[in-house]
């Protein structure tokens, strides 16, 4: 009995010392718009957003969670009034559908972590990142005007590219300008009207592994290194229809465990962060 | 209620499904009702509805809707030809259309038109139309051109007109679920162009007329105004394009020229893509042409970013016999340079790039301006926003120094421990750990500030850091009065180091409280001998030379006219001048010259009366009085040397009080550092910047508090540093006062001593260091 109280101490102890300037924003209930939100948000808080249309154009904030409920139903629409998401560094966004703006998300000079998002539909460039290269996994880039994903003299050890699917954008899955240096594994690029990577000259140090690039009008063009864990296979999607899409691969799928990590290549059910280099095998 | 819930989703669905069903039967039922409905026409100023131009046009000609280039991402050069078999009748143009930023497009296009009819007469039309097209919205665009023709009438007739379109074209629906749908208004003719009736020997120009209604003349006939409608759809993933078409011709026809006018006319275009490159159209015409083509599209081929071509045919006899046999037309549209993304992104980036630099200048502009808060947060914001700015680790160097510079030590030092970890590599790390060891110091926390002396000798002895981190442990030693350690270790600071003027003042300090009055000399004659590169090092200049002057003042064997000259170079507006004045007293009075020393004792008390000698130069008034037999000015001279020596210039109660109120405001102090330092972190939102815009009355409230202290623990160190004197200065007033006050009692005045007797003046500047 001691024990037991001794034990519910020490939870509740550890449950009441998290830090108590950390708030749960929610919108609505809290505040209506995400925008409101935001500018009534600290450092350390998370903004949980239910489902529904959200129009509005927002910028995020430096060390706040922006949360949504569901991709398919949490949509922030731009209204084609300019970005839909304007990035911050240290900040992070996860389970919105982003769509109907300029661009999707604009990252100028901003690092942040996007994740878990549907950036589909806007009239430009889907996921634009100048100098700085924003985390960018496991999200559906579909449909955008311009390029998928443009990445601008962004130079980055910590973020990347990863397990993202990119197709069907009016120009290519991924465009690298200027002297970017990044990299990009794990991803699908398929069926972009331009190429499914596209570097210019002073970009070509780029690191690209483990991808699909698939039926893309080009798949690469000269200047940037392709290796041979790069494959190009149909993806064997689970629903790639937009009535209902699920853009998950099928457990038959040839990219399943294909990529690095041995983690599957385009999106994963568990999300899982290569850190570090995996751990050579043993013959235990 | 989850049933409910579970066959409304059913119905959502159902209706989604069934809407992609109803569209796709909706442009089958326009086809065919197009199809349908195609009769044949003619107009004899068919040229301007010619369809097939209206169908080439697109958005890239401006032909049929100005604001149709709005659409375009990239230069486009369009050329396109249109013949009859026999080559009777012919069309040409060529189009040029350049986007701009994101709202804007600018285009050219000349258009050819001519037949020739039986005897080989020939007419031809040039149309050389610009163009402007501008996103009022995303979704809305608005175009206007304008057309110049140039009219060959069988080489009878020569006209030269111009006329303006109108138009907008809206984009409702662009989604990858609905497709794109892009609908178009325009006024053809607005500004109808006009063509003289009469002949004349050169090229007529009528003036045009809006509309063909207002601004008319009877001489002229007007091209007709027409108003189109169209509908543009894109889909399926781009495998689908259709266009649905509807014009009214001649929407304001005059009376005059009989018929009905406003004729209602359309076309029906669908192209497939068979796969990206390759697609095949279907079109039927305003004239109720069937026309099939191809069209073959390729990539970066050379320069050409995208080339494209339409090929399409028909047949005359399929509608009506005009024995122009085979109808064909080629298309090609070419693209190049960098598309609308690759510019703007190009610009962006250009913006973006020194964007880091913009904002580190304005961070030292403030700092260099001494605005040391606006200096933190704006070198705060270079730190966080741009994390791989080459300049970051400076950003961060100053933004400690900012803290510094306002003592907020705490935040300083947390800015500079911060610096070491994530910049284990940059060059300015020696510095960040200099800076620590200074904060140490400047809080009297020596053994701290020795420990870290000890790992800069050790990590970072090859830097310039080391001299500096050399002078600020001579310092440390010289505190602890551990003079010849101190002198040790500033010795090597050579000339050209910042710190050398102090380390040599400090050395001959040392040197004099060693009793070593040789090296104390040549210490003080190194800093007179150098240039002084500003400010601090003329004021210490000044210190030395008034120094040196005490030491040939005080020597065995003084030298008072090598002291007096060294005293008289102190001007007026050093803040070692009192002293100089009132060394230069003593060195009169030394001289027997009271006279003289009276001025520079006098001046002192006329024009410094704050200054903690003012006492001492009521002593030298009063000996010079003395000297020369002024009694009565002598005792009041010394009578207020006695008054201003019988308390300390600071007591210790108002030392007592200020030492509570100050540490009474220490705890708020820290809470402002923390604050400020948070705050310096994050960036500039709305919300942050209030933030510190509150902080900033409790940070000027704090400031004030501590310059205020810092204010009173300079005049307490002056109070410190005179207490030997002070109590000097009162026993040799009390006793010359007492002295003159003897001879008044006794009626005589013979029989004092002359003050050569009274006091060793050579003593007196001893207590000087």
């Amino acid at each position: 009995m001691r024990l037991k109280t001794l034990f519910t101490a020490i939870i509740t102890l550890a449950i009441v010392s998290q830090p108590l300037m950390a708030r749960i924003i929610n919108v609505p209930g809290d505040y209506n718009k995400i925008g409101d939100a935001l500018g009534n948000a600290d450092a350390g808080d998370t903004i949980k957003v239910r489902r529904g249309v959200y129009n509005e154009n927002i910028t995020l904030v430096m060390g706040v969670v922006l949360q949504g409920a569901d991709p398919l139903t949490t949509i922030i629409d731009g209204g084609r009034r300019g970005p839909t998401v304007m990035g911050t560094s240290g900040a992070e966004m996860s389970h919105f559908t982003i769509r109907n703006g300029i661009e999707g998300v604009l990252c100028e000079n901003a690092a942040p972590y996007i994740h878990h998002c549907w950036i589909i539909d806007n009239h430009a460039t889907g996921l634009g990142a100048f100098i700085s290269l924003p985390d960018v996994r496991n999200n559906i880039v579909y449909g955008n005007r311009w390029s998928g994903i443009l990445a601008w003299g962004a130079k980055s050890l910590d973020s990347k590219i990863e397990q993202n699917v990119v197709l069907r954008n009016g120009y290519s899955g991924l465009t690298l300008m200027g002297p970017t240096n990044i990299v990009a594994r794990n991803n699908i690029f398929m069926e972009n009207h331009y190429y499914g990577i596209f570097a210019d000259p002073a970009a070509g140090q780029t690191l690209v592994e483990f991808n699909n690039i698939y039926r893309n009008y080009y798949p690469f063009n000269r200047f940037i290194k392709i290796n041979r864990t790069n494959v190009s296979l149909d993806p064997k999607f689970v629903n790639a229809s937009l009535s209902k899409p699920n853009f998950f691969v099928a457990p038959k799928s040839p990219l399943v465990k294909r990529g690095k990590g041995k983690l599957d290549i385009g999106l994963l059910q568990v999300d899982v962060k290569l850190d570090e280099e995996p751990a050579p095998l043993t013959n235990d | 209620m989850i049933y409910k819930k579970m066959t409304k989703n059913n119905e959502n669905r159902r209706w989604s499904v069934n809407s992609d069903k109803i569209f796709k039967a909706l442009l089958v039922g326009l086809f065919l009702l197009s199809a349908a409905s195609a009769s044949p026409t003619y107009s004899p100023h068919k040229y301007q509805q010619n369809d097939w131009f209206g169908e080439f046009g697109e958005h890239t000609s401006m032909y049929v809707n100005p604001a149709g280039i709005a659409e375009n991402d990239q230069l486009e050069v369009t050329l396109g030809i249109f013949r009859t078999i026999n080559g009777e009748a012919g069309q040409e143009y060529v189009s040029l259309v350049m986007p701009y930023d994101y709202n804007h497009a600018f285009g050219f296009s000349l258009f050819g038109n001519g037949a020739v009819i039986e005897g080989g007469d020939r007419y031809t039309e040039m149309a050389y139309q610009f163009g402007y097209a501008y996103r009022v919205l995303h979704a809305l665009a608005l175009g206007v051109d304008l057309t110049i023709l140039q009219i060959d009438q069988f080489n009878v007739n020569k006209q030269l007109t111009m006329g303006m379109d109108l138009g907008l074209s809206w984009n409702p629906i662009s989604n990858s679920k609905l497709g794109h749908i892009q609908v178009g208004l325009s006024l053809q003719n607005a500004l109808a162009p006009g063509i003289l009736m009469t002949q004349s020997s050169g090229y007529g120009f009528a003036v045009p007329s809006l509309m063909g209604i207002a601004g008319t003349s009877d001489d002229a006939y007007y091209i007709p105004t027409n108003l189109n409608f169209s509908v543009f759809y894109r889909g399926l993933n781009r495998m689908l394009e259709a266009k649905a078409e509807v014009s009214v011709i001649e929407l304001t026809k005059p009376e005059s020229e009989g018929g009905k006018g406003k004729n209602i006319e359309q076309s029906f275009t669908v192209t497939y893509y068979l796969s990206p490159l390759l697609g095949v159209r279907l079109r039927f015409t305003k004239e109720g042409y069937p026309v099939l083509g191809a069209s073959i599209n390729v990539k970066d081929v050379n320069f050409f970013r995208y080339l494209e071509l339409n090929l399409e045919m028909s047949h005359d006899d399929i509608v009506e016999k005009k024995n122009r046999g085979f109808l064909w037309s080629v298309k090609l549209n070419t693209r190049f340079g960098p598309t609308r993304e690759e510019s703007i992104g190009e610009r962006r980036y250009r913006r973006l790039k020194i964007e880091p630099e913009n904002d580190y200048r304005r961070a030292m502009r403030y700092y260099l301006n001494r605005q040391f808060l606006e200096a933190s947060y704006a070198f705060g914001k270079v730190i966080t926003k741009y994390p791989a700015f080459h300049l970051v680790d400076q950003a961060a160097f100053y933004k400690g120094k900012s803290f510094e510079n306002m003592r907020m030590h705490r935040a300083a030092t947390a800015v500079y421990e911060e610096a070491i970890k994530k910049y284990p590599q940059s060059d300015q790390i020696s510095k960040y750990y200099f800076q620590l060891m200074n904060i140490d110091y400047k809080d009297n926390k020596y053994g701290d500030a020795t420990n870290k002396y000890q790992e800069i000798a050790q990590k970072f002895a090859d830097t310039d850091v080391k001299a500096d981190a050399d002078y600020i442990a001579g310092q440390i030693k010289f505190e602890q009065a551990l003079y010849q350690e101190s002198i040790d270790l500033l010795a090597p600071i050579l000339p050209g180091n910042a710190n050398y003027f102090y380390a040599r003042y400090t050395m001959g300090i040392a040197y004099s409280r060693l009793g070593k009055w040789d090296e104390a000399e040549a210490c003080f004659k190194d800093i007179i001998a150098q240039p002084a590169s500003n400010k601090s090092e003329v004021d210490l200049q000044d210190a030395a030379k008034v120094k040196l002057g005490h030491i040939y003042f005080s020597a065995e064997e003084p030298n008072l006219p090598e002291a007096a000259a060294l005293y008289g170079q102190i001007k007026v507006d050093s803040h070692v001048y009192d002293e100089a004045q009132l060394a230069l007293g003593w060195s009169f009075l030394k001289v027997n010259k009271p006279d003289d020393a009276l001025k520079h004792a006098q001046w002192i008390v006329a024009n410094m009366p704050n200054s903690y000698l003012i006492s001492e130069a009521h002593l030298v008034e009063g000996y010079a009085h003395y000297m020369k037999k002024d009694w009565a000015r002598a005792e009041k001279a010394l009578a207020n040397a006695e008054s201003l020596t019988e308390k300390p210039i600071v007591s210790q109660a108002s030392k007592d009080s200020a030492q509570q109120a100050f540490e009474a405001m220490q705890g708020e102090f820290e809470e402002v550092q923390d604050q400020a330092l948070d705050l310096s972190r994050q960036l500039p939102t709305p919300r942050v910047e209030k933030r510190r815009a509150d902080l900033r009355p409790t940070f000027d409230k704090a400031n004030k508090n501590i310059d205020e202290y810092a204010t009173f623990q300079q005049r307490v160190l002056q109070s410190d540093r005179f207490e030997g004197n002070r109590t000097r200065v009162l026993e040799d007033a009390k006793f010359t006062a007492a002295t003159i006050g003897t001879m008044k009692g006794t009626g005589s005045y013979e029989g004092l001593e002359d003050l050569d007797d009274l006091d060793d003046f050579g003593d007196d500047f001893d207590d000087d260091f």
